[in-house]
C-alpha cells in the first residue's frame, strides 16, 4: 500500500473523535481476529486437499488472507501511534 | 416449444407462397422493404439525438395544439398520414418525444390527411411518393457513406425513406391486380347494412392498398362515376379512415413498445372517429349539407360534399379526443407493458422507508441486489454461459469447453431496458435520502451504496467491451485465441459462483472476493508475458494480441466492478466493521505487490535449487509482523 493511502486513512482516524477513533481500531482488530481464524481454517483444508487444483486455489486464498492482515495490521500500528483526541 | 417451431413454419409459408404467386412474391418484398426502412429511418433519427433535432422538437411539440398542428402541417406537406405517423413512431422510438406528444401528432396527421381529399376531389391532383424513392436511395446511401455523423444520419434518414417509398410501390404493384378487380358497383347497397358492409370494404380495400389515399382516389373515382352511391362512398371513407392505421400497425411491429402504444393509440382514434360518424351519419350528412351550402358547393357535387364530410368527422374526432391525449397515454403505457418492464421498475423503493434512514438503506440494498441480478443476466449471456451453471456446483471448465458457439446479445438494448432505467431510479431515490439523512454513518452509507450501483453499471460496460471480441473468440479457428478466452470466461464465471454463494449465504465477510481479484490480476500478468513469446514466435498475429490485452484488461476491471460491489452489498451490515473491511480490503497496487513477491519467491526458489514449492505458501505461513503469538 502507498505512504499516501495510509496517510489518508491517519487523516481521516484524527478527523474522527476519540471514541469513534476507538472504534475503528476495535473493528479492525476484530476483522484481523476473524481473517487469523480464517487463514488458520484455510492452512487445515490445505493439509487434506489432495487434488492439484484444489490445493492452488487454497494457497491462493491463503496468501490474500495473509496479505489483508499484513495490510490490517499496518493501519492498526499507524492509528496505535497516534496520540488520541 | 411453439415460439421455437413459428420461425420455420412461417419462412416455409413465405417459400411455398413465393412459389406460388409471383404476386405474392412482389407483396411480401414490399413489405420487407418497407420495414427496412422503418429501422433506417429509426437509426436516422438517432444521429441527430442530443442536440438540435431534440430542441427543434421538444419547441415544436411543447403544447398539445402545437403538436396537433405539426402533425397537420407535415402531413398536408407529405400528403400521407401512415408516413407521418411512421415517422413519428421512429422519433418514439428514438427517444425524441414523449407519447403525449406523439399521439397529438397523429391526431393532427388524421386532420392533415383530410386535406388529400380536398386535393383529388377539387384538384384531382395526387402526389406520388412512390416517384421520389429512387432519388432517395441513391443520395441516401451516398450521405451514409461519409465519415460525419451529420451526413450519415441525413443519409440513413434518406434512404430509410426511400425504402419506405420504395416498399410501398411493391405493395401497391403487388396488389394492383386486386385492385383493379374490385367493382364497387356491384355491392351498392342502401341503408345499415350497406352503410356497415361498405365501411368493411373500405377498411379491407385500405389494409390491401396500404395508402387511405390509394382508397379516397378509388371512392371519388367511382363516386364521380356514379359506381356508387353517395351515402355508400361515405361509408368507404370512414373505413379508408380506419384501414389507414394498419400501416403504423405494421410500422410499429419494428419499434419499441412506445412505437407500439402510438399505433394503439391511432387506431383508438381512428376506431371512435369511425364510429361516432357512423353512428351520427345522419346528423352528419345533414351538417356536411349545410356547410356546403355556406360556403357555396353545388348540392349535386358529391365529390367535394364528400370531402367535407371526411374533414368534418376527423374535426369531430379530434376536438372530442384531444382533451384525453394525456389520460390516453398513461392508460396505454398502464396496459402495454414491455415485458422486461417489470424487471425494470422498482419494487422496493417507496416514500414511507425515505423518512427512516436505516428502512431506506435496506431498500436501496435490495434493489441493488435486484439491478446485481439484472447484470449477472447480463454478465452471464455476455460469456455464453446458462445461468443455472454458474449458480450450481457443476464443472465450469467443462461447461466452457462445450460451448459451440457464442450466445447472440444486444448488450446496449439490454443495458438501456435493464440495468440504466432501475439505476437512475435508485440514483434518484439515494439522492433523496441523502438530503433527509443526519447522522453521518447514514450518508456515507447512501455514498457507499450509490458506490455499488454505479459499480454494477461499468461491470455492464466492460461486459459490453468485452463481448465484442469474446463471441468472435470463443469460435476462433486460433486455439491460442479461443483458450484464451475460455480463461477468461471461466475466471468471471467463478468470481460470479463465488459472489452467488455469498448472496445466497446472507451476510458474510466482503474480503473473500480479494482471492478472485488476485486470479484475475496473475492472469492478467501471465497473459502479458505468455502473448510476448507468441508474437515473437507468430504464432498469433500482433491485432489479435492486442485485442486480448484489452479484453483480458476489461475482464480484470469487470472483476474488480463486481467485487466492490459485492463488498458494499453482501458484506456485513455493521457499519464500523464494513468500514474496516473496506479499509483492509486489498487494492490494485496491494495485489500488483502480492504478486511480485509471489514471483521473487519463485525465483529464489528455483536459483536456490530448492524444493518446488508454492511462493504464496512460503508468505502465508510466516508470521505477519507486528502481530502478537
Amino acid at each position: 500500500m502507498k505512504m499516501r493511502k495510509i496517510l489518508q486513512k491517519v487523516q481521516d482516524f484524527l478527523d474522527a473523535d476519540s471514541r469513534s477513533q476507538q472504534q475503528q481500531m476495535d473493528s479492525i482488530s476484530e476483522v484481523l481476529e476473524k481473517l487469523k481464524g480464517k487463514e488458520k481454517k484455510l492452512q487445515d483444508e490445505l493439509a487434506q486437499a489432495l487434488e492439484a487444483e484444489e490445493k492452488n486455489t487454497l494457497e491462493r486464498k491463503i496468501a490474500v488472507c495473509h496479505a489483508q492482515r499484513k495490510k490490517g495490521l499496518a493501519i492498526l500500528k499507524q492509528l496505535r501511534t497516534l496520540p488520541p483526541e | 416449444m411453439l415460439k421455437a417451431l413459428l420461425l420455420p413454419v412461417v419462412a416455409i409459408l413465405l417459400l411455398y407462397g413465393f412459389w406460388a404467386s409471383p404476386d405474392f412474391k412482389v407483396i411480401a418484398a414490399g413489405l420487407s422493404l418497407f420495414l427496412l426502412g422503418m429501422l433506417l429511418l429509426e437509426e436516422g433519427f438517432k444521429q441527430f439525438s442530443g442536440g438540435t433535432l431534440e430542441r427543434i422538437l421538444r419547441r415544436s411539440t411543447r403544447t398539445t395544439g402545437q403538436s396537433l398542428f405539426l402533425g397537420m402541417a407535415s402531413t398536408t406537406i407529405m400528403q400521407s398520414s401512415s408516413l407521418v405517423s411512421l415517422i413519428t413512431i421512429s422519433f418514439l422510438g428514438a427517444g425524441l418525444m414523449d407519447l403525449a406528444a406523439g399521439i397529438g401528432i397523429v391526431f393532427g396527421a388524421n386532420l392533415g390527411t383530410t386535406t388529400g381529399a380536398w386535393l383529388i376531389a377539387g384538384l384531382g391532383l395526387k402526389v406520388s411518393i412512390s416517384a421520389y424513392a429512387m432519388p432517395l436511395l441513391t443520395l441516401g446511401v451516398l450521405f451514409m457513406l461519409q465519415s460525419s455523423r451529420l451526413w450519415r444520419g441525413i443519409g440513413s434518414g434518406l434512404a430509410g425513406l426511400g425504402l419506405l417509398f420504395l416498399g410501398i410501390h411493391y405493395m401497391k404493384e403487388g396488389f394492383d391486380a386486386f385492385g383493379s378487380s374490385l367493382n364497387l358497383a356491384s355491392f351498392a347497397l342502401p341503408g345499415i347494412k350497406g352503410l356497415l358492409l361498405f365501411t368493411a370494404i373500405g377498411i379491407s380495400a385500405t389494409v390491401i392498398l396500404q395508402s387511405s389515399h390509394a382508397s379516397m382516389v378509388l371512392i371519388i373515382t367511382a363516386l364521380a362515376a356514379q359506381q356508387v352511391t353517395y351515402e355508400n362512398a361515405l361509408a368507404l371513407a370512414i373505413g379508408a379512415n380506419v384501414g389507414t392505421t394498419i400501416t403504423a400497425i405494421i410500422g410499429s411491429l419494428g419499434a419499441g413498445i412506445d412505437g407500439r402504444r402510438l399505433a394503439a393509440a391511432h387506431l383508438i382514434f381512428n376506431v371512435t372517429t369511425g364510429v361516432i360518424a357512423l353512428t351520427l351519419i345522419n346528423q352528419l350528412t345533414t351538417l356536411v349539407d349545410w356547410i356546403c351550402a355556406g360556403v357555396g358547393i353545388n348540392a349535386t357535387d358529391y365529390t367535394l360534399k364528400l370531402a367535407v364530410f371526411h374533414t368534418v368527422f376527423n374535426l369531430i374526432g379530434v376536438i372530442l379526443m384531444t382533451p384525453m391525449i394525456n389520460r390516453l397515454a398513461s392508460f396505454l403505457t398502464r396496459i402495454m407493458q414491455a415485458p422486461s418492464e417489470a424487471l425494470t421498475l422498482p419494487v422496493y423503493l417507496n416514500e414511507a422507508s425515505l423518512e427512516v434512514p436505516g428502512a431506506a438503506s435496506e431498500a436501496i440494498r435490495q434493489e441493488l441486489i435486484r439491478l446485481y441480478q439484472n447484470t449477472f443476466r447480463l454478465i452471464a449471456h455476455g460469456l455464453s454461459l446458462p445461468r443455472g451453471v454458474i449458480k450450481s456446483e457443476s464443472d465450469l471448465i467443462a461447461a466452457v469447453a462445450d460451448t459451440k458457439r457464442a450466445r447472440e446479445l444486444n448488450i446496449d438494448e439490454y443495458y438501456d431496458h435493464h440495468i440504466k432505467h432501475l439505476l437512475s431510479e435508485i440514483v434518484h431515490y439515494i439522492a433523496m435520502a441523502q438530503s433527509r439523512a443526519v447522522a453521518r454513518e447514514d450518508t456515507e452509507q447512501l455514498s457507499a451504496l450509490r458506490v455499488a450501483g454505479r459499480s454494477l453499471a461499468e461491470a455492464a460496460k466492460d461486459m459490453k467491451h468485452l463481448h465484442k471480441n469474446m463471441s468472435k473468440g470463443i469460435q476462433s479457428a486460433n486455439p491460442i485465441v479461443r483458450q484464451r478466452y475460455d480463461s477468461i470466461r471461466i475466471e468471471l464465471a467463478t468470481l460470479l459462483r463465488e459472489i452467488s454463494v455469498i448472496e445466497t449465504q446472507g451476510e458474510n465477510d466482503a474480503l473473500s472476493f480479494d482471492a478472485a481479484l488476485l486470479e484475475l490480476a496473475e492472469n492478467d500478468r501471465e497473459l502479458d508475458r505468455v502473448l510476448d513469446q507468441l508474437i515473437r514466435s507468430r504464432q498469433l498475429p500482433a491485432a489479435a494480441a492486442t485485442s486480448l490485452m484489452n479484453d483480458n484488461g476489461y475482464a480484470f476491471s469487470l472483476g474488480k466492478h463486481l467485487v466492490k460491489m459485492a463488498q458494499i452489498v453482501f458484506g456485513t451490515r455493521s457499519e464500523p466493521i464494513m468500514h474496516a473491511e473496506q479499509q483492509i480490503a486489498l487494492e490494485s497496487d496491494d495485489l500488483t505487490n502480492l504478486i511480485d513477491e509471489t514471483l521473487d519467491e519463485q525465483q529464489v526458489n528455483s536459483e536456490n535449487g530448492t524444493a518446488s514449492r508454492n511462493a504464496a505458501m512460503k508468505i502465508a505461513q510466516s508470521k505477519p509482523s507486528g502481530e502478537k503469538s
